[in-house]
């Protein structure tokens, strides 16, 4: 295995979304992994440290901001995607301030994810140089 | 999501603009703001003193004015000189922001080919463009937007008011429902705060098993999303008069896949009238 292969953790509780995201990024050459249940993401995100990290904002039990925050605080070098279907200016904002690299509403074309995906490979590579 | 916004110089565009500052501001989308120019009219240089060029800039400022000082997602930079992508094609665009908000201007004497052109280089999620109730929805004398509403190879919301829908009524293609439309369904009842009616069309007087479960389907993704909604069926052979009715009053929303059960009921030149008549703004989803 390549050691240099980004990670990604692609968190949604539609598993259409994640079953779109996952072959798409994969061949891209990424590492992917996929959740419905935060609490499932959560818990693998304790265990293996993810470079990148793609979150869906609205879900039962705990909600995406949670969950972003919870793994800013664990790795603030994890880069995170915001995906949503109820966005707003508030969670835009806040998504934001606590660091997320982009916001994307759905619904959103596979090259707007392979955009935001590639800029925060670009930037993780940078840091890392 | 990516929003190509067409407009004109027309009042009704500037509608436009502020129900895509509206959605903007919630969704932090990429926006191309388009104008067409005719040829026989477009300056051989300097195109951004053109007075298409100045609308369009003028409209790019309207977006940007919805979001506080300091929070706008969007370069706010000065555009003072638009680039020439090819012949036909400029482009006006500050730099920086963390999100796109660009101006192109296209040269062409057929508009709607022009916007269906742009639409599929910037693999636009939806198309956003206005017109006026009063006068049959044309632009001068082309009904521009319902030739798009028909053509578009994505979702295409027309908007003929700047009010606030109460209602968002969505008739249901019985076939395929994408995700996508259901995400563009989610995020402009989350923008109007609107009640969310979905509509079954019946043929013959009963529903198929199939129908059925794609609407106990729907009412469950709602349910879970906490989106209160309200199901109601009609049997086919008032589906027109149905529509008509609706659109008086609240935003439509047809999914309209090439393959629709739609279809049989609202075939290309329905679509058209309806576009061109409804006096409510109209989404076509794909």
């Amino acid at each position: 295995m390549d050691n240099t292969q980004i990670s990604i953790l692609i968190l949604d509780d539609e598993p259409i979304v994640t079953k779109r995201l996952k072959p798409s990024l994969q061949k891209k050459g990424y590492l992917v992994e996929t959740f419905t249940k935060s609490i499932d993401a959560i818990n693998r995100f304790k265990e293996k440290p993810f470079d990148i990290v793609i979150t869906d904002l609205k879900m039962e039990g705990m909600d995406g901001m949670e969950f972003l925050t919870q793994v800013k605080e664990m790795r603030p070098e994890t880069e995170v995607i915001v995906i949503t279907g109820f966005a707003t200016m508030d969670t835009a904002k806040e998504s934001f301030q606590k660091g997320v690299l982009d916001f994307l509403a759905k619904p959103f074309k596979l090259s707007e994810i392979h955009e935001a995906v590639a800029k925060a490979e670009k930037k993780i590579l940078d840091q890392k140089e | 999501m990516r929003i190509l916004v067409a407009v004109d110089k027309n009042p009704y565009s500037s509608y436009v603009v502020h129900e895509v500052g509206k959605l903007a501001i919630n969704t932090w989308s990429d926006i191309t703001l388009l104008g067409i120019m005719d040829p026989k009219e477009a300056p051989n240089r300097n195109i951004e003193n053109s007075d298409l060029a100045k609308t369009l800039l003028d409209y790019r400022e309207i977006i940007t004015f919805y979001y506080p000082k300091g929070e706008c997602p969007y370069s706010i930079e000065e555009i003072s000189s638009f680039l020439k992508l090819d012949e036909n094609r400029f482009i006006g665009m500050g730099k920086g922001g963390l999100k796109t908000l660009k101006i192109i201007i296209r040269k062409g004497s057929n508009i709607v080919n022009e916007i269906l052109k742009q639409a599929n280089e910037d693999e636009a999620t939806l198309i956003i463009l206005g017109c006026n109730k009063t006068n049959g929805c044309k632009w001068g004398d082309l009904d521009v937007p319902a030739r798009i509403g028909n053509q578009a190879p994505c979702s295409v919301l027309i908007v003929k008011e700047n009010k606030s829908p109460k209602q968002i009524v969505c008739c249901l293609d019985h076939d395929y429902i994408s995700q996508n439309s259901l995400e563009l369904i989610n995020q402009i009842v989350t923008l109007y705060k609107a009640e969310l009616k979905i509509v079954g069309v019946a043929e013959g007087g009963s529903l198929k098993v199939k129908f059925e479960n794609t609407m106990k389907n729907l009412f469950m993704y709602y349910l879970k999303q906490d989106i209160p909604m309200w199901l109601e069926v009609i049997d086919s052979s008032i589906f027109p008069t149905f529509v008509n009715q609706i659109s008086q009053e609240n935003l439509i929303a047809i999914w309209l896949g090439k393959k629709s059960f739609l279809r049989k009921f609202l075939p290309n030149e329905k679509i058209i009238n309806l576009i061109n008549t409804a006096p409510s703004s109209v989404l076509l989803l794909r």
